[in-house]
Formats: structure tokens, C-alpha cells, sequence
């Protein structure tokens, strides 16, 4: 059977200790993030639910309706839904990414940076339409 | 029969297959980073636009010396939502500048197998994401903030 070493002498680019510790801080940040974001979805899912303050107040003098926060459940659920895809690949990233070090597999290695590959992928998609969005909005107020 | 590949007993290296997801991964770090820096930037300029729109209705409206109030209640408006958007347009443009340190240096790093650019390159995209948990997190707590508020008020 042939085998190839390619760890001591071929010309691949290592990972070494410090940037194992570089990419487990990055796995624990990205963790973070996906904790924060899902609690952050379930509050503006229970706050729409709830309506509290989905208030409409009057300003005085103005005669202009004013709405305090809040938004509908549609929109909660929309960002619920694009947020959860979001956040499905950073959440795989950080899991396969810290198992790829801690167990030094560098199949799972591999499938932790192309979750984040789609990850950056989905953002930037999302970055444009919003672009887009607020493009347009300017265009419509001048 | 087939040869199999002994990548690593006692470290990972970057083989050709992850160095190309690495680097596409990198690639699109460096589109949002330029994404990002544009609507930053739009970001301040619909601050602009919008107070000055805000300030130049204002006095048209309430000419009379006797509803001079309500524009100057309109100008503050104003300069306050100007002040929240140039806000967040630094607060994405910062982002973008984390991830396009990421993008620069793991491209550099994986066409000069240069350790120390990959090193922190892994940096960079460690502190893009620290960056983006701590700005959610400030977010998380004003948003429990703004319930409590909420509920508190309704209570009354």
C-alpha cells in the first residue's frame, strides 16, 4: 500500500499551537454569537406575541402617529427563520472546528471552514438585499 | 491499489482542499468586509441627508414665531437620529475592517505558505466575531432592558 506522509517535510502550510488557540477562541466567540442570536430571536418572537409594545402613540402637536418599537409577528418570524439559517452554519462551524483541533482531524477541519465559507456566503447575500433596501429608500426620500 | 493519505499524527496542516475552502471562505470575508464598508458609509449619509431634510422642513413649516417650539423639537429629532446612524455606520464599518483583515491575510498567507500572516489572519476573524458577540450581547441586554421597561409601564 503506498502512504503519504504529508506532515514533515512537504510544503503544506501548518496550523501550529498558537493558531489552534486562534481558531478554539473563534469557535468559542461564534458560539457566542449563535447563543446570543437565537435568545435575541425568542425575546422578539415573545415581545411580538405578546404586543406590548406594539403601541401606537400620539405626539402631541404633530397629529403624527408615532409607532414605539415592537414589530409585527410576520417580521419576527422572518428574521427568526433567516436568522436560525444564519446561524445553523456558524453553530456548525464552531462545533466541528473545536472538535477538529481538540481531536486533531483534519477532516472535520475541512467541513468547519466550509461552514464558515457559507456562512460569510449567506451574509454577504443578506448584506446586498439590505444594501439594496436602504439604497432604494434614499433614492425614494430625495 | 489505493494509496491512502497520512495527513498528520501530531499536527493539521492546511492540505489543498482546505486551503481552497479557506480561501474562498477568505474570499467572501473580503466581499462583506467591502459590503460592509459601502453601507457604513451609506449609513452616515442617510444621516446627513435625513437632518438636513428634518432641518430644512422644519422652520418651513412652523414659520410662525408662536409654533417655533415644534421646529426646534424637529431639529433636535433631527440631530439625534443623525447621530444614531453615523453610530452604526462606525460600528459597521469596524466590523468590515476585521473582516477584510481576515480576507487580506488569509489570501497572503495561503499564496506565500506564510505561517504568521495565517496566524493572524485567524486573529483577525477571532476578532471580527468577539467584535460582532459583544456588540450582540449589548443589544441582548437593552433589548431585556426595553421589555422590562415595557412590562413595567403596562403594570402601572
Amino acid at each position: 500500500m503506498e502512504q503519504q506522509n504529508s506532515d514533515l517535510f512537504s510544503d503544506e502550510i501548518k496550523i501550529d499551537e498558537t493558531g489552534k488557540n486562534h481558531i478554539l477562541g473563534l469557535a468559542s466567540w461564534a458560539m457566542l454569537i449563535v447563543i446570543v442570536s437565537v435568545l435575541g430571536y425568542v425575546l422578539d418572537l415573545l415581545s411580538s406575541i405578546t404586543g406590548r409594545n406594539n403601541e401606537a402613540v400620539q405626539s402631541e402637536g404633530f397629529g403624527v402617529y408615532f409607532k414605539t418599537g415592537g414589530n409585527s409577528i410576520g417580521g419576527a418570524i422572518l428574521s427568526l427563520l433567516i436568522g436560525l439559517l444564519i446561524n445553523f452554519f456558524l453553530f456548525r462551524f464552531a462545533r466541528q472546528s473545536r472538535s477538529g483541533i481538540t481531536a486533531l482531524n483534519q477532516d472535520e477541519l475541512n467541513r468547519s471552514f466550509r461552514n464558515l465559507k457559507i456562512y460569510f456566503i449567506i451574509v454577504s447575500i443578506l448584506m446586498i438585499i439590505v444594501s439594496l433596501i436602504v439604497l432604494i429608500g434614499v433614492f425614494a426620500i430625495l | 491499489m489505493e494509496p491512502t493519505q497520512n495527513t498528520s499524527l501530531f499536527q493539521l496542516n492546511l492540505d489543498a482542499n482546505n486551503a481552497f475552502t479557506l480561501r474562498s471562505a477568505a474570499s467572501w470575508a473580503k466581499v462583506l468586509a467591502i459590503l460592509g464598508l459601502i453601507f457604513g458609509i451609506i449609513l452616515i449619509a442617510v444621516g446627513f441627508l435625513v437632518q438636513n431634510a428634518i432641518q430644512n422642513n422644519a422652520y418651513g413649516r412652523f414659520e410662525d414665531m408662536e409654533y417655533r417650539s415644534n421646529a426646534n423639537i424637529l431639529e433636535n429629532m433631527g440631530t439625534a437620529g443623525m447621530v444614531v446612524y453615523i453610530f452604526f455606520g462606525v460600528l459597521v464599518i469596524i466590523g468590515s475592517i476585521f473582516a477584510l483583515s481576515f480576507g487580506n491575510k488569509i489570501s497572503t498567507a495561503l499564496r506565500t505558505n506564510d505561517q504568521n500572516t495565517l496566524r493572524s489572519g485567524f486573529g483577525a476573524v477571532r476578532n471580527y466575531f468577539a467584535y460582532w458577540s459583544i456588540l450582540m450581547i449589548i443589544c441582548l441586554l437593552l433589548m431585556i432592558i426595553g421589555i422590562a421597561a415595557g412590562s413595567g409601564s403596562m403594570g402601572m
